[in-house]
């Protein structure tokens, strides 16, 4: 197995909920629009996030392999990849405002179906879990540090 | 060679913290990920393999090749066990990871790795010193 | 080295024979016990090669490397220590006073 293995995966957890505060960051800047390109207020919007299945490696030929000790343990994740970002298909918040240029014909606007407090609660879960990550990549390096130190 | 089985042992149980370390990166990367389930990895001792245990997450392995409750992989020789726990569940999504139990498992077994490359470090140091003669 | 173990030395016969027959096998097993601690210890020299030649391709453990690494160079260590003392010994016999 690697050494660097451990690394990769948790900068996978990285860009993933670094991913995530931008979509986040988007639906807040977006609160407010009710006209898009298509016409129709914004929706809000949410990554879908999946596990990574490690991929078979191609190794090389080595005559000594260090990596069979952890091999018979099965298939460890490799980390998180995102596997798109999809729309919020829940209904428009409706706002009542007849003098406004968006307004339908009963008054109401039909404002993106985000709310704002619930995107801060996710922003600050998505912080949370980026410096969690850096906690395991910290870890992670203080022990090949200290591995290095064998011998010393 | 004999003069180095304590060094291979602790070889052997740092081979498993490193794989510990890799299970809980990817217990953490995916704290987000909906129906996840966290996986660790249990160390048993060569006694312990040939006893009947009870665990928590099911039918603890007596021979590699039998197969138990949750998903047991057992490795090529006794020792490192990655089980899967599908028993719980943390949130609505099905996700049960716990990002400060984990982050609190992650610095356990970091001390764990660093303890076993100072005791290998200082044995090879013994063994150089005798093998110098202490010159 | 072999000591012909088929014709007895002249003079020897029965039992002395075959007792001379019997000593003759410590030193076999002496000869095949060093070839086989060199062979182990070549070989902890190939795969501490080897431990270095999977880092620079980062697929080895940190751990793995430094270890195998460390035992190979100690092995070895104890290898020339044990020749030195050999050497040692054979010098001074060689000084004795016959």
């Amino acid at each position: 197995m690697s050494a660097f293995q451990s690394f990769r995966i948790s900068a996978s957890g990285l860009t993933a909920e670094r991913l995530r505060m931008d979509v986040i960051s988007n639906n807040l800047a977006n609160a407010n629009t009710t006209r898009t390109e298509d016409g129709e207020p914004y929706r809000r919007q949410f990554p879908v996030f999946a596990p990574l299945e490690e991929s078979a490696a191609p190794g090389r030929n080595s005559q000594h392999s260090f990596g069979v000790k952890a091999a018979g343990s099965g298939p460890v994740g490799s980390g998180v990849r995102v596997v798109g970002i999809e729309e919020d298909t829940g209904p428009p918040r409706l706002k009542y405002d007849p003098e406004h240029p968006d307004a339908n014909a009963e008054g109401y606007v039909e404002m993106p179906n985000v709310h704002v407090v619930k995107e801060m609660v996710d922003l600050i879960g998505a912080a949370r879990a980026y410096e969690a990550n850096i906690t395991a990549i910290n870890s992670a390096k203080s022990m090949a540090q200290k591995a290095l130190e064998i011998g010393r | 060679m004999r003069l180095f089985q304590t060094v291979d042992l602790l070889n052997r149980g740092m081979d498993g913290a490193s794989l510990r370390q890799r299970v809980l990166a990817n217990n953490m990367a995916n704290v987000n990920t909906p129906g996840f389930k966290r996986s660790d990895v249990s160390f048993t001792s060569q006694l312990s393999a040939h006893q009947e245990q009870g665990s928590g997450l099911g039918l603890f392995l007596t021979h590699r090749r039998h197969f138990s409750g949750s998903i047991h992989r057992p490795s090529d020789a006794a020792g490192f066990h990655v089980t899967t726990d599908d028993a719980t569940t943390m949130r609505n999504d099905d996700n049960n990871v716990d990002p400060d139990r984990e982050m609190v498992k992650i610095m356990e077994n970091q001390l764990h790795y660093q303890a076993m490359s100072e005791l290998a470090s200082r044995r090879l140091g013994e063994l150089r010193s005798v093998i110098g003669e202490g010159r | 080295m072999r000591i012909a173990k088929e014709l007895p030395p002249s003079g020897l016969q029965g039992s002395q024979f075959r007792a001379h027959q019997i000593e003759s096998r410590p030193e076999e097993d002496f000869l095949q016990t060093i070839q086989q601690y060199l062979g182990d210890v070549n070989h902890m020299q190939h795969r501490a090669d080897g431990a270095a030649e999977q880092l620079a391709f980062g697929e080895i453990e940190f751990h793995d490397a430094m270890l195998t690494t460390e035992k190979a160079n100690l092995a070895l260590q104890l290898t020339m220590s044990v020749r030195n003392k050999i050497m040692d010994a054979y010098q001074e016999i060689m000084r004795m006073q016959v």
